[in-house]
């Protein structure tokens, strides 16, 4: 597993499109952190206005910045994570390289997971990043600050929803194995889906039903998690619904995995 | 000698084809198994078997005697259809990468190199190599760590005669220098017979034959051909008399495979059985044709 690991963060460090991805991921979290220093309330106010809560104070600080830098990179951060992971992942299916680990003996199960591991790998390094960057955004435009108690409750929260943004986006790559083809589901069957689940809420809105689907959704944790006026069962569904997610994608990933052949 | 590779009534099925059935297959450590058969008789389907990159429908590989099969495909190199290139890398990164996975050292990637001939290739990516280079490429990887076998599939595609030749020669001197065995697909007969020690032949999915290159040899150069009525009768007397003999019935007439140094003698017998002989003569048979008749039409 160490040579496996080596050699695939290896490959990794050498792929031009991990160093643009994470630069573009960068650039938009700079101006994401532009964008809410310059909003004078709280980055979800839209949301929190549409569910009838009272907008809390945007907290003006380094940490601030970084409690709410997901919320506005709810979409892009899957995106350009999900486009960075396909790249690496299928160039070993489209470059036939992959036969050549598995015919010396290195097992499915085992490839698997190097893989999964670079994938949080990479999820990581642009969570830091975009983290980073906001902290010293906020820091530089306000000041440090302190953080307050929900801080690093939240902040793990999103760190374990964008490993489950990675085991879903992990899994699209390893089921479809063509580099076209997961893009279009990352970009274009992530909106479709946002759509139908839209449509589906307003369904049951004017059907004065109080629950909505789109709350199951894994691109909406991100969301509420980066309020830091997050109530307490939200937080733990988002939670639960992470580790779900994370669960239930990894596993069918390996068992796809498992028999794969070339 | 001990069995580096066999394969057990492997079958792979894909979906309604057979692409390979039943085959049993044994390989001699030292060996150079030639696997001959027409385009899509099954060389590559097996090969991949024996590699782990397909699983069977049913049936078992066993390698070097038993061992996990994991483990023991390390002690394998191999270059299966098109060689798997990183497209964007020089040959030289290419072997870097491989040479982690593999556990070789930046001394044997250039010995590599060297041996393949692409050790001035510089930094050009592999995309723009010649199909000759990509197929050395692939071959340089299939070396990387010292591999005890080596499992080549049409290994001298796309090479000019003198990068065949020296692909050949490499063959021939891993295998006299360093004991490598090899398992060599190819529907390149002539190409083929220049390096096998023992061939296997494969038609339909099926493994029709295995036989040395020393015995084929045998039966290519030396076979009596006797034409009689009685064909059925005369194969029962000429093996009454000579226990081992290898005869077969054609359309016209009885062959025999060994023996044939004794033609006299087995005409008396045959003679002094009633067997009437009206033609008894002794040929080499055509090598090309001997295939032919186990590849099928």
């Amino acid at each position: 597993m160490g040579a496996l690991l080596k050699y695939e963060f290896h490959k990794l460090f050498r792929q031009k499109s991990f160093y643009v991805c994470s630069g573009i991921i960068a650039l938009m979290a700079l101006i994401n952190f532009l964008i809410w220093a310059y909003t004078p309330i709280n980055f979800n106010w839209l949301e929190i206005l549409l569910s009838g809560e009272d907008i809390p104070e945007k907290t003006s600080s380094g940490f601030g910045a970084m409690e709410a830098a997901l919320g506005g990179l709810s979409s892009q951060l899957p995106l350009i994570l999900g486009i960075t992971l396909a790249i690496y992942i299928i160039s070993d299916h489209s470059q036939n390289t992959i036969k050549n680990v598995y015919a010396r003996g290195f097992t499915r199960t085992e490839v698997y997971f190097a893989k999964f591991i670079v994938s949080l790998a990479v999820m990581s390094a642009m969570f830091v990043l975009v983290m980073l960057l906001s902290f010293i955004g906020g820091t530089l435009e306000f000041e440090a600050g302190k953080p307050d108690g929900t801080f690093f409750k939240l902040l793990s929260s999103q760190f374990l929803v964008c490993a489950a943004i990675t085991s879903v986006e992990f899994f699209i790559c390893i089921a479809v194995k063509s580099l076209p083809g997961t893009i279009v589901i990352i970009v274009g069957g992530t909106q479709f889906l946002l759509n139908i689940l839209q449509l589906i809420d307003l369904i049951l809105a004017s059907k004065d039903i109080d629950f909505r689907i789109s709350k199951l959704y894994i691109g909406s944790f991100l969301n509420d998690l980066s309020n830091s006026a997050i109530e307490t069962p939200r937080l733990i569904g988002c939670i639960i619904g992470a580790v779900v997610y994370a669960a239930v994608f990894l596993s069918l990933g390996w068992l796809i995995n498992r028999k794969s052949e070339k | 000698m001990e069995n580096v590779i066999e394969t057990h009534g492997l079958v792979k099925r894909y979906g309604a084809k057979l692409a390979v059935n039943d085959v049993s297959a044994h390989v001699a450590r030292g060996d150079i198994y030639g696997l001959i058969g027409k385009n899509g008789a099954g060389k590559t389907s097996l090969m991949k078997l024996i590699l782990g990159i397909t699983y069977p429908t049913s049936g078992t590989v066993t390698l070097f005697g038993g061992e996990k099969l994991t483990a023991a495909r390390r002690k394998i190199g191999s270059l299966i259809e098109e060689p798997g290139l990183f497209k964007a890398c020089s040959a030289r990164e290419n072997l870097y990468r491989y040479s982690i996975l593999y556990g070789s050292d930046k001394n044997e990637i250039d010995g590599i190199l060297e041996l393949v001939g692409l050790s001035d290739t510089g930094r050009k990516p592999a995309k723009a190599f010649s199909q000759g280079m990509k197929q050395r490429l692939g071959i340089a990887i299939a070396l990387l760590g010292n591999p005890e076998v080596l499992v080549l599939d049409e290994p001298i595609n796309g090479l000019d005669p003198a990068g065949i030749k020296e692909i050949r020669d490499t063959i021939l001197r891993l295998n006299r220098e360093k004991g490598v065995t090899f398992i060599i697909s190819s529907h390149l007969l002539d190409e083929l017979a220049k390096v096998v020690t023992t061939y296997g032949i494969i038609a339909d999915g099926k493994l029709v034959e295995e036989i040395s290159a020393e015995r084929l040899i045998e039966t290519c150069s030396r076979q009596a051909k006797i034409v009689t009525p009685d064909g059925e009768r005369a194969i029962k007397i000429i093996k009454e008399n000579f226990s081992d003999a290898e005869a077969e019935l054609k359309p016209d007439g009885v062959y025999l495979y060994n023996h044939t140094d004794r033609t006299a003698e087995i005409n008396a017998c045959l003679v002094k059985a009633g067997v009437a002989v009206s033609e008894l003569t002794r040929s080499g048979k055509d090598f090309e044709q001997f295939f032919i008749e186990r590849l099928g039409d």
